[in-house]
């Protein structure tokens, strides 16, 4: 009976494969012809296997089952056959070279990696991923969004986890359908692997050496993958998004991406001149440390020895001179897990991190640290570059603002819902970097909007401020320049009736023509 | 003991003599297998860059630089060459290439100027290392002239523009339009002042 | 294994005694002892521990993997368990028990009283212990231990590693002189020492297996000792062999490892083949179908292992070319391997089947490894590969190869000649649940890791995203079924030499080979007159 059971419980798991085939477990088609292709080839091979194991599994089981012994059975004397062995050394021979062909043909086009449409680095480092788009002046890092307490359950916690739990990212990769992406993946430390399975896409990013891959996408969506090369402690935590959107909305996108680079850059240049209160830097310091350095420092700042050293009580972030911190913070330290960020964080963030590092964990050292003080350890150049960038994004918004509406009816009047929708949109692209999305600013150097005398009190004061920027305070830049009529019309009708400023004002844009021809 | 016996004895020992003897012999050559094989491990390191140099595996350009006697230019064809740039962990310097692309044809001398910039407070020695794909092209792909062949060492705050003097093969497989040139600069200050 | 009750049969099957070194007793005899048997049997007792060791580290894995989050461990932890996993069970647990098998069987299949190099045999299991005890040391400094997957992909197992470079290096290369030390024995005593009569062709196919697989050790050991050394100096003495920095290239790293982990994987499958050929025919009751394809197929394995390292590097960026010589020469080793399966059916086919322990671990044997064949063959479809490359799937079919296929081929033959080496037999009952519950259990805990992988989930992770949960969970449970069963193996062996029924001369009515004609236990010396075969 035993036996027979085994033969039940051997088959039943083979036929349960082939049944599982179909289901949401087995390899994904994808969204790319070449990922199709794959599928295809996967499940041919697969089907073959199983065609195999069918019939010499089936003829081991022939025999357990009426060749037994205990049946009585006479062994027969064979023990060699040149025609069959011939036979079964020949038939496979056949059979793979028929499943050569197709891998062939496969492997040839995934490899073409010529005439792309579209080339986007890939930089893989110890734990995120860096992209930058070649024939845009666009680039970004990637990192893991997922909340640390959905993950780190150690003392019993189990904070509940998100539907793309440790498959999500602060910013997806974007691009378009129907154009041949290439990816040149490239690595800054260790060996990492960029996998999206969705476009059977996988390929190893070797530092100092770059890897080619394409891809063709049909269907607009959202395509998530993870590294495939094991990197060191968080391997298992850096995602990859990539989000595919239709042409058109893709170029919204980059529009999008530039205005707020001209916002960031702005918001930088401002924070130079500003100096924040310790409650300030500690906030945001500690919003920082957490999503960037917790990993390796522990939240406990007492590190992962030896690898990754305390920060709690050590000379660096204690009794060592600040500017030698800010050092360490911005350019990394070779040979290390310790990388630079002053590629990936503002200034005021930076500031704010070593202030942090610098305060918590009882290393009460008292210093606070303002961007301006980064800035001078990461290097006189950099003023000139920060200047020059925001020339230059200025020139690009303007540019893009040209593109986007290209001709204006000055005489046109707006509805207040019209004004609204446009003037918020403009609001979170031009101004909530400083202002914030809540209109609370923030103090001392970006005032609070809501409630104040600016937004409520006279129109003419709020649209010379808007149009001509701050005499008192230049983080206020003029907007005249970078801003349509219609978009400063609709960001002060906005701003005069959000969050509760309901002075029921409407803007319209030959008021702002008005306005600015004074 | 008898004689019979004694006889029995001696060519037993000297079965086992010659036994020894055989032994001995392969041992000695299965010893000389593994020191060859423990070379061998290590001749792989040439080896694998010879087989690199010939089939520009992993896309490895040559270190040395070519010298221009190409008689006649292309200008049928016309190749892309990008240019990408990427900072290793730990060197705060700013690297770029002045021009993303060129379009060159076959045959062709181009130069094109990368510009470098350390950021950081101290001294420090760089070294771009270059690397080409696809893979195939690198073979084709001559430098007459490149910073990459040298290290950089660059003061405080020092900038410099380094050139690029290169041409691509004639005999650039058709079926290449696009070549890419990825320099990753390293800091290797510590392995020079050593 | 052998105990006390043995010695006292040994002197008088003895014809000439002072030829014999005067045996020692208590610890002495084990520390100094050149008796094949006796090293045989420290090699699997050595095996057997470090074998859960190594288990004890993937129950840990598993515990952490059985639900989403971190709960157990850190990831870095996690990271030097996965590593010193796949460290002993290759190096500590498959490949010494293969050689204590060797060295308890292959003297008296071949007919000589001994191995070759006696003295040399003993140095080459006791440098062993000293090589784990560094390995495991290091989860005691500070540093901790390798982390960087038994792989150790350059650079972070040089510029980025932990302060545990050092400690591996050293201990592979003990492991690595111990392997090649033990081959030349295997190579020496199959060339120089078979009885009489006994050609090569004439050989039992076990005998064979291993004759082909120390060729194997001995050609690529000293690559794997050559490529720590280049690791060791990488990190230590500032050369640049895999640092880009320097001129080097980490991608070289991958192709002088998989030179020597290819034929590695061989090493350690090869010998399984060779113990299945003898145990399916003597349950058969028939001679094994295809004696002289057999031998060609393992030496044709053996030879192609040395020409398929890339198809472990597929998506490193290996040029077209490159990749299709590799996917073609793969899939040409499953034509030898499955001559192999094919002629195990054949020689089941017909013939007088009865199901005893190693029978059913056999048959097993060729069932599942043939389904980690069937992957393999996935595997070297360059296109499918870069899909499935480093997930689940991976885990799944080396699993498929090395648990069911070498683990099980290895219990295959500590049955068979378990009476052989204790001269009782061991319980049946227990034997039976040993098998079923091993049986069942691996395949819970292995066979989900194919829709594990192909969903999408990669390999060397601490913690998944949720679509993966429900299998991991499954996983998880097989995993600590199958551990906690191969405790039964535990008590049945300790059962198995304290006592029992004794076990006849030839305790298997179908059992072929020289090993059968001398009586159970196998005295302390046999064959020192040898047999003449004819």
């Amino acid at each position: 009976m035993k036996r027979r059971n085994l033969g039940l419980l051997l088959l039943g798991g083979l036929l349960s494969s082939s049944v599982w085939a179909d289901m949401s477990l087995n390899l994904t088609k994808g969204v790319t012809e070449v990922s199709r292709d794959v599928y295809d080839l996967h499940m041919l091979v697969l089907y073959i296997c199983t065609g195999i194991g069918i019939v010499v599994f089936g003829a081991m089981f022939w025999s357990m089952v009426f060749h037994r012994k205990s049946k009585g059975f006479k062994p027969a004397t064979f023990h060699e056959s040149t025609k069959v062995e011939i036979l079964w050394t020949a038939i496979p021979v056949v059979i793979l070279i028929a499943m050569a062909f197709p891998a062939t043909i496969t492997l040839i086009d995934m490899e073409n990696n010529d005439d792309a449409d579209l080339t986007i680095q890939v930089t893989g480092s110890q734990w995120k991923w860096h992209y930058k788009y070649f024939d845009q002046d666009l680039e970004f890092y990637s990192v893991l969004s997922t909340p640390r307490e959905q993950y780190e359950n150690q003392d019993g916690t189990s904070a509940e986890k998100g539907e793309h739990y440790l498959l999500e990212v602060d910013r997806p990769l974007v691009i378009p359908t129907n154009k041949k992406v290439r990816f040149v993946i490239t690595s800054d430390d260790v060996i990492h692997a960029w996998w999206v399975p969705a476009f059977a896409v996988k390929q190893d990013a070797n530092p100092g050496f770059i890897n080619e891959a394409w891809t063709k996408v049909d269907e607009p969506g959202v395509y998530r993958g993870q590294c495939a090369e094991l990197c060191g402690k968080d391997h298992g935590f850096m995602p990859i998004v990539v989000e595919v959107k239709s042409e058109a909305d893709y170029a919204i996108w980059l529009d999008e991406q530039k205005q707020m680079k001209a916002n960031a850059a702005a918001a930088e240049a401002a924070s130079l001149n500003a100096s924040a209160s310790m409650d300030e830097l500690m906030q945001l310091g500690e919003t920082t440390y957490t999503a960037y350095c917790a990993a390796c420092h522990q939240v406990s700042g007492q590190g992962l020895p030896p690898a990754f050293p305390a920060l709690k009580g050590s000379a660096i972030a204690t009794t060592g001179p600040a500017s030698a911190h800010i050092d360490i913070v911005v350019n990394g330290k070779a040979g290390t897990g310790m990388q630079a960020y002053g590629k990936q964080l503002s200034l005021k963030e930076i500031a704010a991190v070593v202030t942090y590092e610098r305060n918590a964990w009882g290393n009460n050292t008292g210093e606070a640290v303002q961007a301006a003080d980064v800035q001078a350890v990461s290097g006189a150049g950099t003023s000139d570059t920060v200047e020059q960038a925001v020339e230059d994004v200025k020139e690009q918004v303007a540019e893009t603002v040209a593109k986007v509406i290209p001709e204006e009816d000055l005489s046109k009047v707006y509805s207040q819902d019209e004004l609204m929708t446009l003037g918020e949109d403009v609001y979170m692209t031009a101004c909530a970097a400083c202002h914030q999305a809540t209109g609370e600013g923030m103090a001392p150097v970006f005032p609070a909007l809501k409630g104040s005398v600016i937004a409520t009190g006279d129109v003419a004061v709020h649209l010379d401020m808007v149009l001509n920027g701050s005499k008192k305070n230049p983080a206020m830049a003029a907007f005249a320049g970078q801003l349509t009529k219609t978009q400063i019309a609709a960001v002060v009708t906005y701003e005069r009736n959000a969050w509760g400023n309901n002075t029921g004002d409407l803007v319209q844009p030959a008021a702002v023509a008005a306005a600015s021809a004074k | 003991m008898t004689n019979g016996e004694s006889q029995n004895k001696l060519s037993k020992q000297a079965q086992a003599t010659t036994h020894d003897a055989s032994v001995k012999k392969t041992v000695k050559k299965l010893m000389l297998i593994v020191f060859g094989m423990f070379g061998f491990g290590f001749a792989l390191v040439p080896l694998y860059d010879v087989f690199c140099d010939i089939t520009g595996l992993n896309g490895k350009t040559s270190n040395v630089a070519a010298s221009y006697n190409v008689k006649s230019i292309d200008t049928e064809r016309t190749i892309t060459v990008q240019f990408l740039t990427r900072t290793a962990k730990g060197i705060p310097w700013k690297f770029e290439p002045m021009v993303n692309e060129v379009e060159v044809h076959p045959g062709e001398r181009k130069t094109v100027i990368f510009y470098a910039k350390n950021e950081s407070t101290s001294d420090i020695v760089g070294q771009a290392v270059p690397s080409v794909s696809p893979g195939r092209a690198a073979v084709y792909f001559q430098k007459i002239e490149c910073f990459c062949f040298n290290s950089q060492p660059l003061k405080a705050s020092e900038d410099v523009e380094m050139g690029l003097q290169f041409y691509v093969d004639l005999d650039i497989p058709d079926d290449v339009s696009t070549i890419t040139l990825s320099y990753t600069l390293y800091d290797i200050t510590s392995s020079v002042d050593s | 294994m052998t105990t006390d009750v043995i010695d006292d049969q040994s002197e008088h099957d003895s014809h000439d005694g002072e030829h014999h070194d005067h045996k020692m007793t208590g610890i002495k005899r084990w520390l100094y002892t050149t008796n094949h048997k006796d090293i045989g049997s420290m090699y699997l007792w050595f095996s057997f521990i470090m074998f859960l060791t190594g288990g004890a580290m993937a129950l840990v894995i598993r515990a952490e993997l059985f639900q989403p989050g971190l709960q157990i461990i850190e990831p870095d932890f996690f990271n030097q368990m996965t590593t010193v996993h796949g460290l002993i069970m290759v190096f500590g647990a498959i490949m010494p028990a293969f050689t204590g098998l060797a060295n308890w069987m292959l003297p008296m299949m071949v007919g000589a009283p001994d191995m070759a190099l006696p003295r040399l045999n003993n140095w080459s299991f006791w440098i062993l212990p000293f090589a784990f005890a560094i390995l495991l040391s290091s989860f005691f400094m500070e540093s901790g231990a390798p982390n960087f997957g038994w792989t150790f992909y350059a650079p972070l197992s040089t510029t980025y590693s932990n302060g545990s470079t050092a400690f591996f290096v050293f201990a592979v290369h003990i492991m690595g002189i111990s392997s090649i030390m033990g081959a030349i024995n295997i190579v020496v005593t199959i060339m120089n020492m078979r009885a009489p009569g006994m050609t090569y062709m004439k050989m039992p196919l076990f005998v064979w297996t291993f004759f082909i697989t120390a060729y194997l050790l001995i050609a690529v050991m000293p690559v794997l000792a050559g490529t720590v050394t280049m690791v060791l100096t990488d990190t230590y003495f500032g050369t640049s062999f895999f640092d880009a920095a320097g001129g080097g290239d980490p991608v070289m790293f991958q192709h002088i490892f998989w030179f020597f982990g290819h034929p590695e994987v061989y090493i350690m499958i090869l010998p399984a083949f060779g113990i299945v050929s003898t145990t399916i025919p003597a349950f058969s009751r028939k001679p094994l179908f295809g004696y002289s394809s057999m031998v060609y197929a393992t030496a044709s394995i053996a030879f192609l292992s040395f020409i398929v390292w890339a198809h472990h590097m597929f998506t490193t960026g290996m040029p077209l070319f490159g990749e299709l010589f590799f996917m073609y020469c793969t899939m040409l080793i499953a034509v030898p391997t499955g001559v192999k399966v094919f002629n195990w059916a054949a020689t089941m086919w017909r013939g007088s089947l009865s199901f005893e322990t190693p029978m059913l671990f056999s048959i097993a044997f060729v069932i599942l490894f043939t389904i980690g064949g069937f992957s393999g063959l996935m595997l070297a479809m360059t296109p499918a590969d870069f899909q499935y490359h480093d997930t689940y799937f991976v885990v799944a079919h080396f699993h498929y190869v090395l648990v069911t296929g070498a683990l099980f081929s290895i219990f295959a033959g500590a049955y068979y000649w378990l009476p052989k080496w204790t001269g009782y037999m061991y319980n049946d009952t227990l034997s039976k649940w040993h098998f079923w519950c091993s049986l069942i259990s691996v395949n819970l805990l292995f066979f989900p890791m194919h829709f594990l992988g192909l969903a999408g989930m990669p390999r060397r992770i601490p913690d998944y995203a949720l679509q993966f949960a429900d299998f991991n969970k499954w996983v998880s449970i097989g995993g600590f079924a199958f551990g906690i069963s191969q405790l039964i193996f535990l008590v049945l062996v300790i059962k198995c030499i304290r006592g029992g029924e004794k076990a006849p001369m030839k305790p298997w009515d179908g059992a072929e080979g020289l090993e059968w004609t001398v009586p159970s236990p196998a005295p302390y010396h046999t064959f020192t007159t040898p047999p003449k075969i004819d």
